[in-house]
């Protein structure tokens, strides 16, 4: 198995409780703005639109009235061994740094989709056309986030600038930026979320909340037994939406 | 003296080619394909990969499905290379030149693919410039970058050995000392060659979240690496006489004896058999180790029509078993069982790149998604056809004006 | 010496090969990344100093109070305000759009005049001559449309037409119209407002609490406070509806209804309250008794809508044994319920002794309006928009002979669309304050742009479900972009230009005013670190700090009130439920069971740009829009996945694709709302279909108002 496991003294991580989520979407429609994802005319194409937040309808497969439903928000999953990282011809997406984000770099990429092949949690999306904004919505882009021409790969990047930010705003108030508080940096999606329904902190900090939540009985990883060892956390109730994370043998 | 009285001048010493009109004909029916293909290139280009029938779950498709058949089938080059100069099996100077030739369309061609299919041209030489050396695609830009630079030192003196521009000393003088070097290069071309090959198979074996893809394995290096040599190297020779055979068809000429197409067909039979245990042994593993380990079951693998079972029983008894038999027993004497052997063979190693290509990636690995259809658009068949036009023109102007085939004229007394 | 041809050649073959050894060509080939990556034709992001400015949402109806990011001074995006009670730092898909919204393609750049079929610019000065010699001509009969349910501009609006002499001052037609006209019936005052922060068993008949009713934002968080990840939650929530949509995703139980059906089971739930000793000693309890036990026993609920007796009495002892229950009544879709279920479920709570207690429903007054001759809230809730327009349609009412339509769109959003737009073709004369151009604007022989909410001045008074009273402000963030104008100030302009006497010069003014008398109030308070629901819960309320409050609004924080308007004879109008909540006929095809979603937008704002991207391919696919009903209805009707169907009812046909989905009751069709725009961008037009103009009106036995809240449809 290629890759290798990093340790980073921080480890940002989200937490979301399926449970809480009723699935409107605004934690995408924040993504999208955040970090300057064109407005998609047939966004009803799921294989072509780009969302590096998407929530997925799940279903326990019954038939009325047994049936269920659950979503599941899925922004990238920051593996601590990502598939994505090591089949990068040219280093344009590394896990280095500390927080364990998984970097993409725009300006790097040859738009080979090597990583977007081997991700299994379709986390990457590429750059098929050149972005394009209506008229004057250019002035509305953020100014945190690079435009990406064409032909490069992107994906989710845990909203990384906001990092950035937070330790800029420590500094400024004379705190330790290495040591920040829960809740000083979290993602678009996490800031806005109307339910509450997802968490952000760092993983090892015991004053975050997500070190607690982790250790839920009810937490679990998309496809733990493919090592891929994935920094969100999803939690749930109920085990049949559990038991969507992963698969399973009928004998397990 | 006409232009059609010269041009006979320019083909090699004491052999017939067809009318130039009639050439003429057919290259201008290859120039209508390429010139479509180059067309969707421009639209690729200037648009674009939005253009393709491409998306987010299908980054690979139709074209590096091609090209890896393409690269696979064009092995015969560097094996023929190595068997003919390094292991010296003296016969096999008859075909050489052929398997040279393909080797370049093929690996050219795939070059122009790639250009094409990555998102930014411009960059692509960024293998070279920020390389990540933990990947298998890395290593694949190296050496076929490395190794299209060898078939056209490879292929060059065979130009200069045209008969007019033979008659320069210098170039003629250039030839030799190119003949003299060539073993070297037939080495440096086997070492490159056998690592992409191999790495090529590697970038779906490492893929480690991708259980229809992935693969344990030796070292760094999964199985697919070694799977994938193999059966590169089992049809490529069988691709040449496939090539061979169909030239003597198109051109009514014998080019090459029946004896060099079997000893190649031989050699690349014997290869299959090697590939073949490896592969039944590699798929078995995969069945009762890989897949159970990620929670899934053989049946899980496929999948409606595109992505059915009927894929992997073709691939590994009727492209596999059957080509075996075909091509190792006597049957091969048989003209019809040597070449169905050499063409299922060939069709083999192409189901095989397009389920490691389309299926692995169709194949839903999260619970809640579901199989996704890819299916290739015009922009990728065209540029695909300008490869295989491409291919053709530069075979017929070879064949036309190269010597290429140093039993044609004796073959061909009448 | 000359240079021969020799040496030149060397030297550039010396300079060629030299340069390589310098670091200039290999500088400029990793350049290539970076000029790749700037392509002339891709948008440079925007560079400045970055500052937040808080506002308050407007277009999204659950009205979340936003921190909109700017950089060097233009609005970038928009964030849930942390320090707004009714956002508490969420924010819908719809509210987060209101930046981008600014340069939506359907803008209307400045006021239009028909012109035969196409519209002609004009000039502001143009459009208030021609507007006041119309509306001066049509004098005695002019009516207005707001879409606008929260905002004092409707004081303008309403003064403005009275004074012109009105043929109606209507609201488009939402929850809060059928919970008005419930409490009215009922004897009751003020507004309905559901204290979700404190109730800790809420039983949810047919609201979709969650997405598209009230204070959607706000009940979200208050369910999400009872609820920590991972461990036992703090709250009980029971879905009663046809389908389980996004709010019963997240229930504790879905109890499937049919929509029609809603007061009938709150009625069969009374059955069980009633029997375990609830009583009441509000007037008309016995009647109610009466018309309970008479008619609403298990075996007659479970005949009428399949609801077992043992699970209406588990849901009745759930709500007794909890110490703060709350049962919310609402439309699955947001519009059309008649007054009867919202009484039924009113009924529920009053059996449970919830009225005006904390996790309860309070009676919330109405904030005092400051406009003379305005219409109140509750004045212009009582009118009946779809009754108006069919009497119209079909000669019964005289047409007016003008109407002004305020930030709402009656073609697109109203049931039964073909009528509809028929009475509106019956009006001579239509001015449209829209922002963008939608369906009605596009009918309109005056279409003069409302400068959006980031633009403008503008208020937000207790919308419908919020527990408690709350003002919060919309203020200017940025000049208008386009030559539009707040539409209120160009109401009084009018109002001046036809002397007619409005008290105020501009809107600025009214909203000063306004909150001015709030100040006023007894028990009002700035929300900053007191929440209304911990008042409501028992904590002291903070004083209104002195100081400035129209200062406190513009940085974004709210002024709110825990209080309840005094009940003077509050009873259950039995006899209106008795009449209207009856079984249905079960449907010969199938019933139409909508739904809507903040997502897609309202009828006034059409579907937000980036917001396409949150559809699902089960909803929208290319350019249809699905349906969904669960297998054994589809295998009833013949019907497969992915099969192209026509819906028709109410003389409208409408395109679908069935989606076979198992969460919608048999023998219900669950389509979307939001969709089918004719008007709007690119980003609306042409997606999918109107399901809305399936529905048809009828008139509810017992109230008499209008209602749609189901349609039989032929599926083919």
């Amino acid at each position: 198995m290629s890759g290798q496991k990093k340790e980073f003294p921080i480890t940002w991580g989200m937490v979301i409780d399926i449970d809480k989520c009723t699935g409107c979407g605004a934690c995408m429609a924040s993504c999208q703005t955040e970090n300057n994802v064109e407005p998609q005319r047939d966004a009803s194409n799921k294989l072509r639109s780009t969302s590096w937040m998407t929530v997925y309808e799940l279903t326990n497969g019954k038939s009325y009235p047994d049936h269920d439903i659950a979503y599941l928000p899925r922004p990238c999953q920051q593996c601590g061994n990502p598939p994505c990282v090591s089949v990068c011809p040219v280093i344009a997406t590394e896990k280095n740094e500390n927080g364990g984000i998984v970097s993409q770099v725009y300006p790097r990429c040859i738009g080979c989709r090597y990583c977007v092949a081997a991700c299994p949690y379709h986390v990457r999306y590429f750059g098929w056309f050149d972005p394009v904004w209506p008229e004057g919505m250019e002035k509305t882009l953020s100014p945190l986030t690079s435009v990406r021409p064409r032909g490069v790969v992107e994906k989710c990047s845990f909203c990384h600038h906001r990092w950035t930010l937070a330790k800029d705003a420590a500094r400024a108030a004379g705190k330790d930026p290495e040591d920040l508080a829960d809740g000083a940096y979290v993602t678009s999606c996490v800031q806005n979320c109307p339910s509450g329904a997802l968490a952000f902190g760092d993983l090892k900090n015991p004053k975050h909340k997500v070190h607690e939540l982790i250790k839920s009985p009810y937490a679990y990883r998309l496809l733990e037994r493919l090592g891929t060892d994935t920094q969100v956390y999803y939690i749930s109730r109920r085990e049949w939406v559990r038991k969507l994370g992963d698969n399973y043998l009928k004998s397990e | 003296m006409s232009f059609s009285e010269i041009e006979k001048n320019w083909y090699p010493e004491g052999v017939e080619r067809c009318s130039l009109g009639k050439f003429m004909k057919w290259l201008a029916v290859l120039g209508v394909v390429a010139l479509y293909g180059f067309f969707a290139m421009l639209v690729c280009f200037t648009y674009g990969l939005g253009v393709t029938g491409l998306d987010n779950y299908f980054g690979f498709g139709l074209w590096i499905t091609f090209d890896l058949a393409v690269i696979a089938l064009g092995a015969g080059a560097f094996f023929t290379g190595l068997l003919r100069y390094i292991i010296r099996i003296d016969e096999l100077k008859n075909i050489i030149n052929l398997t040279v030739i393909k080797g370049f369309i093929c690996y050219s061609g795939a070059m122009l693919i790639l250009s094409l299919d990555v998102g930014q041209p411009i960059r692509s030489w960024f293998g070279y410039w920020h390389p990540n050396v933990h990947s298998m695609l890395t290593e694949v830009i190296f050496c076929i970058t490395c190794y299209l630079m060898v078939l056209i030192i490879e292929y060059v003196p065979l130009i200069l050995e045209q008969k007019q521009i033979n008659k320069i000393p210098f170039l003629h003088n250039l030839a030799h000392q190119m003949h003299v070097v060539m073993p070297l290069f037939a080495g440096i071309g086997a070492f490159l060659s056998t690592f992409h090959q191999g790495s090529l198979g590697g970038m779906y074996g490492v893929m480690f979240a991708r259980p229809y893809a992935f693969r344990d394995g030796f070292f760094i290096w999964p199985w697919t690496f070694f799977l994938f040599v193999l059966s590169a190297i089992s049809t490529g020779p069988c691709m040449t006489v496939l090539i061979c055979g169909f030239m003597e068809k198109v051109t009514g000429r014998k080019l090459t004896t029946y004896r060099i197409k079997s000893l190649m067909c031989k050699i690349g039979g014997t290869m299959l058999l090697i590939y073949m245990v490896f592969k039944y042994l590699d798929t078995w593993a995969w069945i009762n180790d890989i897949l159970p380990r990620a929670g899934l079951t053989f049946d899980q693998m496929f999948y409606g029509l595109v992505y059915g079972r009927w894929l992997f029983f073709t691939e590994l008894v009727i492209c596999l078993l059957v080509p075996v038999i075909f091509l190792l027993t006597p049957l091969r004497k048989k003209p019809f069982f040597m070449y169905s052997g050499a063409i299922l063979a060939c069709a083999g190693v192409v189901i095989n790149r397009y389920v490691f290509t389309v299926q692995a990636l169709a194949q839903p690995v999260l619970p809640f998604t579901k199989w996704e259809i890819y299916s290739p658009n015009w922009a990728e068949w065209a540029t695909s056809l300008m490869v295989i036009a491409y291919g053709f023109i530069i075979m017929s102007l070879s064949y036309r004006y190269l010597p290429i085939f140093p039993q044609e004229v004796g073959l061909n007394k009448k | 010496m000359g240079l021969d041809r020799r040496a030149f050649l060397g030297l550039v073959a010396g300079g060629a090969v030299g340069t390589m050894f310098t670091p200039i060509p290999w500088k400029l080939i990793d350049d290539a990344a970076i000029w790749t990556q700037n392509w002339s034709w891709i948008p440079k992001v925007p560079k400045g100093q970055i500052d937040y400015v808080a506002t308050t949402s407007k277009l999204c109806p659950a009205s979340e109070g936003l921190k909109i990011m700017r950089v060097a001074g233009n609005p970038v995006s928009a964030a849930g305000n942390p320090d707004h009670p009714l956002s508490r730092g969420g924010v819908s898909a719809l509210a987060r759009s209101e930046v981008y919204m600014l340069y939506s393609p359907a803008r209307i750049k400045s006021p239009m005049k028909r012109n035969g079929k196409t519209f002609a610019p004009i000039t502001w000065e143009q459009a208030l001559i021609e507007m006041s010699e119309k509306l001066g001509a049509a004098k005695g009969s002019v009516a207005s449309i707001s879409g606008d349910a929260t905002g004092t501009v409707n004081e303008v609006l309403t003064a403005l037409v009275g004074k012109l002499g009105s043929a109606g001052a209507f609201m488009m037609p939402g929850e809060a119209t059928s919970a008005a006209k419930a409490l009215k019936l009922m004897g009751a005052q003020g507004q309905a407002g559901y204290d979700f922060e404190n109730a800790d068993t809420v039983l949810v008949l047919g609201a979709d609490i969650f997405e598209t009713w009230g204070t959607s934002t706000r009940n979200r968080k208050a369910f999400g406070a009872t609820r920590p990840a991972g461990a036992k939650p703090a709250s009980n929530y029971i879905y009663v509806g046809p389908t389980r949509n996004n709010t019963a995703a997240v229930c504790d139980q879905w109890i499937p209804a049919a929509a029609a059906e809603l007061g009938v089971v709150a009625m069969g739930i009374a059955w069980h309250l009633l029997k375990a000793g609830a009583t009441s000693n509000a007037p008309g309890f016995d009647t109610f008794k009466a018309v309970v036990n008479g008619g609403f026993g298990p075996e007659d609920v479970k005949r009428a809508t399949g609801i077992g007796g043992d699970v209406l009495a588990g849901i009745a002892k759930s709500l007794m044994a909890s110490k703060a229950a709350l049962v919310v009544t609402g439309s699955p879709f947001g519009q059309g319920m008649g007054a009867a279920p919202v009484i039924a479920g009113m009924s529920l709570n009053m059996l449970l002794g919830r009225i005006n207690k904390p996790g309860g429903v309070y009676m919330l007054p109405e904030l005092a309006s400051v406009v003379p001759g305005a219409l109140s809230r509750a004045a212009m809730l009582d009118g009946d928009l779809p009754a108006f327009l069919k009497g119209v349609a079909s000669d019964k009412t005289p047409a007016p002979k003008a109407l002004l339509v305020y930030d709402a769109n009656p073609a697109y959003g109203l049931p039964e669309a073909a009528t509809m737009a028929k009475a509106l073709e019956k009006i001579p004369f239509k001015v449209s304050f829209s922002s963008f151009m939608d369906e009605t604007a596009a009918l309109c022989d005056l279409v003069l742009p409302n400068s959006l909410p980031l633009e403008r001045y503008d208020d937000v008074a207790t919308p419908y479900g919020s527990g408690f009273c709350v003002y919060s402000l919309v203020r200017p963030i940025q000049k208008p972009i386009y030559d539009t104008k707040t539409s209120a100030d160009v109401l009084l302009a009018l109002a001046r230009k036809l002397s007619i006497d409005l008290k105020f010069d501009n809107f600025q003014q009214v909203l000063k005013e306004k909150v001015a008398s709030l100040s006023k109030a007894s028990g009002g308070f700035v929300a900053k670190d007191v929440m209304p629901w911990q008042v409501a819960a028992g904590k002291p309320a903070p004083a209104l700090v002195g100081g400035d409050l129209w200062k406190a609004l513009e940085a974004g924080y709210a002024w709110t009130m825990v209080g309840q308007v005094a009940q003077t004879g509050m009873g259950f109008a039995a006899e209106v439920v008795a009449k209207a909540a009856k079984a249905g006929k079960p449907a010969a095809g199938a019933t139409l069971a909508p739904y809507a979603q903040l997502r897609t937008g309202t009828p006034a704002t059409g579907i937000p740009c980036q917001d396409l991207t949150t559809v699902p391919d089960t909803e929208l696919l290319g350019e249809n829009t699905l349906v969904r009903l669960n297998s054994e209805t589809a295998k009833t009707l013949g019907l497969k996945k992915g099969q192209m169907v026509k819906l028709s009812a109410a003389g409208v046909d409408c395109q679908a694709k069935v989606h076979i989905f198992e969460s919608v009751m048999t023998g219900m069709v669950s389509a979307p709302l939001g969709f089918g725009h004719t008007a709007f961008d690119y980003f609306s037009q042409g997606k999918g279909a109107n399901y809305l103009s399936l529905m048809a009106v009828a008139e509810e036995p017992g109230s008499g108002m209008s209602m749609w809240i189901a349609s039989e449809v032929k599926i083919a």
